[in-house]
């Protein structure tokens, strides 16, 4: 009877430590992946910002370029209005000092078509965009320019939001075990690189 | 050498015998082993475990709650947040029961029963016996939950929040018993009943009514659609409420459940043990109460210092986010303003141009309505009132806001900044937080403070150097 107690005993002793150990080891396993995914989480976060960046950069340019094509057209009518315009003028002039003339009138009939085509071009100008209108292109620009930055700025603000998410996971008891045994280094939060960058802009129309 | 293998085999053949005889005799053993009683010890460690573990996580909500700095709506950074502010919404839910608006509501529908029962017991002897008496209760008819996203709101802004999967506190909207003569008894409830019904139902409804002022924390995220945070469910995040409770109020809840807790474990751990091994185990009927009760307090001071722990290290976290989260506003407002100004620049430069050449035109219209009319003289004169003013006007509009908005950014962001930091700064002095701070190498931080030159009030001066220049001609 005393052996078969003693062998209970002895066991359960193994059997409790064998199940202490395979918790343990599941428990370990959980916190590591846990670990891993926040590691994860706060490179694609970085990514997500460099995503943002990349559209910056590709984007920006095009609408400045679009823009300025925009006032150059516009411009550009504009002058062929005017041109036309003198162009009819004398012409006009020509036929007031000599009305018997058939050529000048001929080149009278020929600016004003000019002068109606081109008016034509300003009034198209007027009604694709309702109020003539590098303007609305313009403003459009400047509210793509603040989304864009926005967009910038909260893809950051979620980079340090996924750092400080991991870097709480692999400073927390019992967490930091793992995290220490594993190498899991603490991941740096976004910092402006150029400390000049932090003054204000001075925004300056002399 | 086959000899040796023989006497192996036949040593070995008796080892097992041997083992065997061991194996069964120690399965005669296993009935002697007291299982009810180890059943109910494990029972009670679960037990005082779970309340422990209840009492702790309630400990750390409220620590959440008192550290995390509100933040207004026009301020929300990607992360944990707490906002405060009224429930609205453009399309918000009416109520099942009170048919009030609101953003959440649950109801139920409850009918009282009378009936007798049947029911076995153990007497005083021990014998199962059979009994039937009169009993009433309650059942659930109907009940239902639904809730809407909604915005919240303060005087900065909007924030939508998506309440699913939230802990959501609800205020009473509705709260009525009514007998079958009663109207609401058939409108509002099923029209079967249970057995045995006393045709008596309770009609109860909770939910957060448009315009209540709510308190909200949560994770926030950037809207699919538009460039704003909103309050989202998220699995990682520590902590989703939706409360029309105060902060106060939900702090001392959370503390009150705390001590509760601790409390109703303690006072088990004491009384279970010195109840049910007061005869089983030698010496006076209080050591085993006392034991019990001394293990469930160092088990659960051990989980409130990991707790402590965890929670100071999550908040030194915090301030660092906070501080760098200054940094992303900072940055911002370096690349964007330079790029406005640069819109407004370009642009006005063209429009003076632009306006050159339509005076030219509009002269030279009203020189040709004067002399000689041209078959184009009409569409001049139409241009001359289609055309536009001085349209930089709504760019340097756009940039104003943008500037305005900007600046405010920064504010909320530092703001936010120095009031982390004084939940940090209280910290590190309060007791028991100040025994932890070499632990987890919290440290007093300085405040955002505004360089001198910064404080002198600002000179606005109108006045531009044509403009003076003018002046001083005249």
């Amino acid at each position: 009877m005393e052996t078969g107690n003693s062998l209970v005993v002895f066991l359960s002793i193994i059997g409790s430590f064998l199940l202490i150990l395979v918790i343990a080891l599941i428990w370990g396993i959980r916190i590591y992946n846990k670990l891993v995914s926040g590691r994860n989480g706060f490179e694609n976060a970085f990514g997500q910002i460099d995503v943002q960046l990349t559209r910056r950069y590709d984007l920006i340019p095009n609408l400045v370029e679009t823009a300025k094509g925009y006032m150059k057209h516009e411009r550009e009518t504009l002058e062929a209005v005017i041109e036309a315009r003198n162009q009819a003028a004398s012409a006009t002039q020509q036929v007031a000092r000599a009305p018997g003339d058939p050529q000048a009138m001929q080149q009278l009939m020929g600016a004003e078509a000019a002068l109606t085509g081109t008016l034509g071009r300003l009034f198209a100008l007027a009604e694709a965009y309702p109020d003539l209108k590098a303007n609305s292109n313009m403003l459009s620009l400047q509210d793509e320019l603040t989304s864009t930055e926005d967009k910038v700025s909260y893809a950051r603000e979620g980079f340090n939001n996924a750092v400080t998410r991991y870097n709480i996971l692999r400073e927390s008891f019992p967490d930091l075990i793992i995290a220490s045994m594993f190498k899991f280094d603490a991941a740096e939060l976004f910092v402006v690189d150029a400390p000049e960058q932090r003054e204000a802009p001075k925004v300056s129309f002399s | 050498m086959e000899l040796v293998s023989c006497m192996d085999l036949l040593e070995s053949g008796f080892l097992f015998r041997g083992l065997a005889a061991q194996i069964d005799s120690s399965l005669g053993s296993l009935e002697q082993i007291p299982w009810q009683p180890l059943a109910i010890g494990f029972a009670a460690v679960a037990l005082w475990i779970l309340l422990a573990e209840l009492s702790v996580r309630a400990r750390r909500k409220q620590r959440l709650i008192d550290d995390v700095p509100t933040c207004k709506t026009a301020g929300v950074f990607i992360g944990l947040v707490e906002v405060k502010g009224t429930a609205e919404s453009d399309d918000p839910l009416v109520s099942y029961l009170a048919e009030s608006l609101c953003i959440h509501y649950s109801y139920t529908v409850s009918e009282q029963w009378r009936r007798l029962v049947t029911e076995t017991y153990t007497d005083s002897k021990g014998n199962t016996r059979t009994r039937t008496r009169m009993k009433t209760g309650w059942d659930t008819v109907d009940q239902g939950t639904r809730s809407c996203p909604f915005y919240l709101e303060d005087d900065t802004g909007l924030l939508r929040v998506l309440p699913a999967g939230a802990d959501i506190d609800s205020a009473a909207l509705f709260s009525r018993s009514c007998g079958q003569g009663d109207a609401l008894y058939y409108d509002k409830g099923p029209q079967s009943s249970v057995f045995g019904s006393t045709g008596t139902r309770r009609f109860v409804e909770n939910g957060i009514p448009l315009h209540r002022r709510i308190y909200v924390m949560g994770s926030s995220r950037l809207q699919k659609d538009v460039v704003a945070p909103e309050i989202a469910s998220d699995p990682q995040s520590p902590l989703f409420l939706i409360s029309v409770k105060s902060e106060e109020q939900k702090s001392s809840s959370y503390s009150f459940q705390f001590w509760g807790w601790f409390l109703f474990g303690f006072v088990t751990a004491v009384a279970l043990p010195a109840w049910l091994l007061a005869g089983a185990v030698p010496g006076p009927w209080w050591i085993s109460g006392v034991l019990g009760g001394g293990v469930f307090f160092c088990y659960w001071t051990a989980r409130w210092v990991v707790m402590v722990y965890n929670s100071l290290m999550a908040l030194k976290n915090r301030v660092e986010q906070a501080w760098n989260n200054v940094d992303v506003q900072l940055k911002r407002r370096h690349d964007l303003i330079p790029q406005l100004v640069e819109v407004v620049k370009g642009y006005q430069q063209h429009e003076v141009g632009l306006q050159q050449h339509l005076a030219l035109l509009r002269n030279e219209a009203q020189v040709a309505v004067g002399e000689v009319a041209t078959a184009c003289t009409p569409s001049l004169i139409a241009l001359k009132e289609a055309h536009p003013e001085l349209r930089a006007n709504s760019l340097f509009i756009d940039l104003h806001e943008e500037l305005i908005r900007t600046e405010e950014k920064v504010a909320l962001a530092r703001g936010y900044y120095n009031d982390i930091v004084e939940e940090n700064n209280e910290r590190v002095e309060r007791i028991p937080d100040r025994f932890f701070g070499s632990l987890v190498k919290m440290r007093r931080r300085k405040y955002y403070e505004a360089r001198s030159f910064e404080r002198a009030a600002v000179q606005v001066d109108l006045v531009t150097e044509e403009t003076s220049s003018a002046e001083k001609r005249a």
